[in-house]
């Protein structure tokens, strides 16, 4: 293409948009409320949040003095961090093995033709729907040792003997809410899966079935494989729900019992930030849990990108 | 290596109306290359899915040389099949797409692969096989599809369109190459095609399919020379059949057609041993084997109006209204007729079909079929 005359190609950024130099008036004019929008609402607090991790801060006050890395440094030699790290990998490995599988094997049945299909898929999302606070109110009820369903049953049922305590135990209460969390989150999973299944023709699955392969065989060798990627990105999606796993906590447990049994990292920010009301050093927390999330969310776009098909 | 039966086998699908097949029987002979014609939709996928197993009768019953097979799963009936879309494993490499049945059957990779090799040389394409799916043509595709089906060495091969996606050149070599492979292989192929070139190219055996039903099972010229009724009649041949309705009565030393609005077509001497169909008959005529010449300097045959012209080489055809009757004709060699001409058409009593105006079938007049 030969150099036109409305578009300017060379000199500063500036000249080199998609722009006529006429309407740049224009492009201010009408860029300027979101930019303003987006100065205020995110790159400023970020700055904010940023400079607050160099000083000490309060919520209290607006005294504010300059300490240069010393809350960083206090990462290193806080046992709290450590274990808050600890128990965020507890929350995430498990959360992200069981609701993979679990979504996996929904996703499959859910493939299947059987009547009432529809039914069953529309209310598979209805724990994903539910907000947390209802979520949390519902498990407390159906889990508490006394008043609640579960645990009498399971005596009744003679697996255990006396009434299992699902909010008491450590580490057992962070295993509770890792079931809670994956009971609510594996829909989303599971609708992946399922979309991803989608795009794997039928008519594969029953060439697989006519050279022989029986139903564990073709999903070992055809539907397995095809869904590789798709697990990936399934896997990622579950640890970047999990690593944030806040109100289930916040509702069921406020990070007990014991000491800090349940924290998490995000956790362990929040209240240092706004029970401690140590600003400086809960968005350094925040910054180590968004810093594990933009790694793990780059991974998540180079896996989508595989996922793409021919 | 085996005959494969339909006995009665209906199929119908939840919340369809009309049964994808009606009360079926039929014999795909052993060792025949069968093809299943029909426009889409008129059920000859479907047997080849009762057949692969991968849909179950709603009754009725399947037999491979004799032995009931209606209950037996797909991974167990030894037939191979190819779809329309190839359905090659995305995962895996040509190579491995080719060996996949036997892996299940537990060979070892050596084996397997020398087999494959054999088979690749066969079909021509050992440069492609550490190639995955995506990374080939069409073509190739379709002859790993093919390879893989192959491979396996079945009892049965059932092929449903496999080369329709083929540009026209690939699809004629790959006509041949299959005929060639079925003579070499000497399995029951069942092929299913819209594509009436495909059957006349490559079928031992034609089964004329429409709307659920089969309309004539016949050797490839019979359907086009002799078809069993009006569908047969007019789904097979290059150009729609010309119809019309009317009577056939002894005239003068000739016969006459006297068609609606006092058509009357003389169509030469009486044929040795034709019988004269009775009353109202439907009459089927092929474009092919009406002669348009032009009316200045001829003599015999109908006077008709040209309205319209078109080429399907090597020949040319017209259309003409003669009395009110629109009727497609060949134009005979060296005239060349525009819109608005006046033409003369002869008829032929041995080319002409005659069905039964409310049945539709064929009403055998004994006269004798000649290739036109």
């Amino acid at each position: 293409m030969t150099e036109s005359p409305m578009v300017v190609r060379r000199g500063s950024w500036l000249s080199r948009l998609p722009i006529r130099r006429e309407n740049l008036a224009y492009a201010g004019i009408f860029l300027a409320p979101t930019f303003l929008l987006v100065l205020a609402l995110i790159i400023y607090p970020l700055l904010f949040s940023v400079s607050l991790t160099f000083t000490r801060a309060s919520t209290l006050g607006a005294e504010r003095s300059w300490v240069g890395l010393d809350n960083w440094a206090r990462l290193l030699e806080d046992p709290l961090f450590r274990q808050s790290l600890v128990q965020t990998v507890m929350y995430v490995v498990p959360a992200c093995i069981l609701a993979v599988i679990i979504g996996l094997g929904v996703a499959l049945v859910l493939n299947q033709d059987f009547p009432g299909r529809m039914l069953v898929r529309a209310s598979l999302l209805i724990p994903w729907a539910l907000p947390p606070v209802v979520v949390a109110a519902m498990f407390q009820w159906f889990l508490d040792g006394r008043r609640g369903l579960l645990a009498p049953w399971l005596v009744q049922l003679g697996v255990t003997d006396t009434p299992v305590a699902f909010f008491t135990g450590v580490p057992g209460t962070l295993y509770t809410l890792v079931g809670i969390h994956v009971w609510k989150t594996f829909p989303l999973i599971a609708l992946i899966f399922l979309v991803s299944l989608q795009y794997l023709p039928r008519e594969t699955i029953h060439a697989a079935q006519i050279d022989g392969a029986n139903g564990w065989r073709r999903f070992r060798y055809v539907t397995f494989p095809f869904l590789l990627p798709t697990i990936g990105v399934a896997l990622i999606i579950q640890l970047l729900v999990t690593i944030q796993l806040f109100d289930l906590i916040f509702a069921l447990t406020g990070g007990g019992p014991g000491a800090y049994s349940t924290y998490n990292l995000y956790f362990y920010a929040f209240k240092t930030s706004f029970e401690h009301t140590n600003l400086s050093y809960g968005a350094v927390l925040a910054y180590v849990v968004t810093a594990i999330i933009v790694i793990f969310g780059l991974l998540l776009t180079r896996g989508g990108r595989s996922l793409r098909l021919s | 290596m085996a005959e494969v039966r339909l006995d009665g086998v209906v199929k119908r699908y939840r919340g369809l109306a009309h049964d994808a097949l009606q009360e079926t029987s039929v014999t795909f002979k052993d060792g025949l290359f069968t093809c299943i014609l029909g426009p889409s939709g008129s059920g000859k996928t479907t047997i080849l899915k009762l057949l692969a197993g991968i849909e179950e009768v709603t009754s009725g019953r399947i037999q491979f040389d004799g032995v009931d097979v209606t209950n037996v799963t797909p991974e167990r009936r030894d037939v191979a099949m190819v779809f329309q879309s190839y359905a090659l494993y995305p995962n895996m490499t040509a190579r491995d797409n080719i060996a996949f049945p036997l892996q299940l059957r537990g060979l070892p990779r050596a084996e397997r692969y020398r087999r494959v090799d054999d088979v690749a040389a066969m079909l021509g394409i050992g440069p492609t096989l550490d190639r995955q799916p995506r990374q080939l043509s069409g073509g190739e595709r379709q002859r790993v599809a093919l390879g893989r089906a192959i491979v396996r060495e079945p009892k049965v091969f059932l092929l449903d369109e496999p080369i329709s996606n083929l540009d026209a050149n690939l699809r004629m070599t790959t006509r041949e190459e299959l005929k060639r492979i079925h003579a070499e292989l000497k399995a029951t192929f069942i092929y299913v095609t819209h594509d009436q070139d495909d059957a006349s190219a490559m079928g031992d055996e034609v089964v004329v399919m429409a709307a659920g039903r089969i309309h004539q099972a016949d050797k490839p010229s019979d359907v086009y020379h002799r078809p069993a009724d009006r569908f047969v009649a007019s789904f097979l041949g290059r150009l729609p059949m010309n119809f019309l309705t009317g009577t056939v009565s002894d005239g003068d030393g000739s016969m006459l057609l006297h068609g609606e609005g006092g058509l009357a077509i003389d169509l030469g001497p009486r044929a040795n041993g034709f019988r004269t169909p009775e009353g109202q008959v439907l009459i089927g005529i092929r474009p092919e084997s009406v002669l348009a010449t032009r009316a200045v300097g001829a003599t015999t045959g109908v006077v008709g109006k040209v309205t319209l012209t078109e080429v399907v080489p090597p020949d040319s055809y017209v259309t003409a209204s003669v009395d009110g009757w629109s009727v497609r004709a060949r134009v005979v060699e060296g005239d060349e007729l525009q819109p608005g001409d006046s033409v003369r058409l002869r008829f032929s009593l041995r080319t002409m079909h005659f069905f039964d105006p409310s049945s539709e079938q064929r009403l055998e007049t004994a006269s004798v079929e000649e290739p036109s």
